[in-house]
């Protein structure tokens, strides 16, 4: 996927976020999330300590910011992304636009930041294999502090990303 | 699974000089068939076109992390004064350091990318998913593993996916202050003979402790906590610290992304590519049974995909020249076997959408209008890279540390992250990013863009 069509899978990712994103930390797990439901932003996530990341999401963000596909506001000690001037209309695609992994990021965008850290970890574990006692055991070790969050972040997991952390799932193929 | 296997072993090493073995499963490791095939993947991918002596595999520098993570275990173990590392974390650790890439595809990340861009399922598996299947899965090494502790293949596999805890241990393998890094950088650096990647090993490891650092989760309101994580004394160890981020930002400017590199490595890309077309033609092409199973758009087990290396696809690639029967498949593998490699045609510094669109819109033109094929002849080679850059950093001084920080021992013994001090990698700020948007293209087109747009 080249890099335009990259930056307009991002800004449309953001539009349908609600036109704007708190944080980069959301930013990267929206589109974690976006990505796995099948639209794919080009990206390769990792995971670390405090959740996924991506490396390649984090050096696309800065070029959107460059060349004014999005503008990032300082709100006190955070980031909010938002629409820039530069419009991506020329290298959309009808995938660009109406993506299943959209529709997930339009559904779970109002979510806390808490919440999605916990709904994003899951799914990770679970992609991994993690299923069960043992997913809750990894979640727990992993997001202890959030475990406010368990009950409902696995909710919406089931309805909206249809993981069910209970079943084994199945993993990805080449 | 026993063998007659004898410790200690050492083993010399241009780098390391000599490599100490004193556990008879890390052997076994070695000698499995999964980790012999990276002799066969080289580190550099394709580097050797510009520097013939980078011809180092994935299997000395997997050696080279093992030794690392040793010396680091025990350097950690040194500052803190306590037992930091049990038996299973460090047999642990060791086995993870080795196995780390054991899972990469021939020509390193150049096999990554292509299976990315098969047509099909968007969902691929990456080097780091395929360690963790070939840990999981493959009969040989999950033996090795459990034979010498049960549990570990499940140890092992937490810390590539970074889901162990402690968080140290994980760091020692990944982070922005790993073994890999540390191993890859002075490997790399002696063997194309470009000195940058060069540091004070040595020091650095000294410098090296472990501290307990504030934490913050997702967004406002979340509890604090507090991990235990690997941090630098600064009051001895800031300069090495620097010399290390920069040395290791300027391979990639000098190595990692130069032009000719990344052109031969997105060509073979793109002949792999065309391969997959010719099979599903039914005309005959030289091959194996992975390869035809990836033409065709299935799952391939750990088995197959151990099947592919370095050797394997380059005599493919010297057959393909002469025999495929499909023109732009044997003119790409015969350019790759002569050298005749695509040219870099950069953006100007300050380009913005509407030059970038206009760029490529006249270069496609340039293309076509010398019947080539603009999906395997034109090539788009985005690079960027920052010396130092935590991922959620932001610019704010003060500001909540991110996820991805160094954390060093200030003059007053608070710790604290690099984003936040006076660090040159921090001061520097844009001067230490490097960043081109490139189209790789035919040296004629090439001559002929640059005349027309004024782009280098």
């Amino acid at each position: 996927m080249d890099k335009l069509e990259r930056l307009s899978r991002l800004r449309r990712l953001v539009e349908v976020a609600g036109g704007h994103v708190d944080g980069r930390k959301k930013l990267h797990k929206l589109a974690y999330l976006c990505q796995r439901q099948g639209t794919d932003l080009g990206q390769r996530f990792q995971f670390h300590m405090y959740g996924v990341f991506s490396p390649t999401l984090a050096q696309d963000l800065d070029a959107a910011t460059t060349w004014e596909v999005l503008t990032e506001d300082q709100r006190g000690d955070q980031y909010e992304i938002r629409l820039g001037g530069q419009e991506m209309a020329e290298e959309g695609t009808p995938e660009t636009g109406e993506g299943p992994g959209f529709a997930a990021v339009a559904r779970l965008a109002k979510q806390s930041p808490q919440m999605l850290e916990v709904v994003t970890t899951l799914v990770y574990l679970w992609d991994l294999g993690y299923h069960g006692e043992q997913l809750d055991e990894k979640l727990g070790e992993l997001k202890g502090h959030l475990r406010q969050c368990f009950a409902r972040g696995k909710e919406l997991a089931r309805g909206y990303l249809g993981v069910d952390v209970e079943a084994e799932p199945t993993l990805a193929a080449v | 699974m026993a063998a007659d296997v004898r410790v200690p072993k050492f083993i010399r090493d241009p780098i390391h000089d000599i490599i100490r073995i004193d556990d008879p499963f890390i052997l076994q490791l070695l000698d499995s068939a999964a980790m012999q095939r990276l002799r066969r993947v080289r580190q550099l991918g394709l580097g050797q076109m510009v520097y013939p002596g980078a011809e180092h595999s994935r299997f000395t520098h997997s050696l080279g992390v093992y030794h690392l993570a040793s010396r680091m275990m025990t350097q950690i173990q040194q500052a803190t004064g306590r037992e930091v590392f049990d038996a299973d974390t460090r047999r642990a650790v060791l086995a993870a350091a080795l196995l780390h890439d054991i899972g990469h595809g021939p020509f390193s990340h150049v096999f990554e990318r292509f299976t990315k861009e098969l047509p099909g399922d968007g969902k691929r598996v990456d080097h780091e998913q395929w360690t963790i299947r070939i840990v999981d899965a493959d009969e040989e090494v999950h033996d090795i593993l459990e034979s010498a502790a049960p549990g570990l293949a499940k140890n092992v596999r937490e810390i590539i996916e970074h889901t162990y805890k402690p968080h140290y241990v994980t760091a020692i393998v990944s982070s922005q202050l790993d073994v890999d890094r540390f191993d890859y950088l002075l490997r790399d650096s002696h063997m194309t003979g470009v000195a940058y990647g060069r540091f004070d090993l040595e020091w650095m490891l000294r410098t090296l402790a472990l501290s307990p650092v504030p934490a913050v989760s997702a967004g406002e309101g979340a509890e604090a906590a507090t991990v235990e994580t690997i941090v630098v004394d600064g009051r001895r160890g800031l300069s090495t610290l620097e010399e290390h981020m920069l040395g290791r930002h300027y391979m990639y400017r000098h190595v990692y992304f130069h032009k000719t590199i990344q052109a031969a490595e997105q060509m073979l890309v793109k002949a792999l590519l065309r391969a997959p077309a010719v099979v599903r033609d039914g005309k005959a092409l030289l091959c194996n049974d992975a390869f035809r199973k990836l033409a065709g758009g299935e799952t391939l087990s750990e088995a197959e995909y151990l099947t592919l290396n370095d050797i394997v696809i380059l005599g493919w690639i010297e057959d393909w020249q002469r025999s495929a029967e499909d023109k732009i498949l044997c003119d790409l593998c015969r350019r790759l076997v002569q050298r005749k490699l695509f040219k870099a045609v950069s953006a100007p510094p300050g380009a913005k959408i509407p030059d970038i669109r206009k760029g490529n819109q006249a270069i496609e033109q340039l293309v076509r209008d010398r019947k080539y094929d603009p999906d395997y002849y034109m090539i788009e080679n985005d690079v960027n890279d920052i010396a130092y850059k935590d991922y959620f950093y932001n610019l704010s001084r003060g500001a909540r540390p991110g996820e991805q920080e160094i954390w060093f021992v200030d003059r007053d013994g608070g710790v604290r992250p690099l984003s936040g001090s006076d660090s040159v990698l921090i001061k520097a700020g844009d001067a230490l990013e490097y960043e081109e948007y490139r189209l790789l293209v035919p040296d004629e087109v090439a001559t002929e863009a640059r005349r027309i747009l004024k782009w280098n």
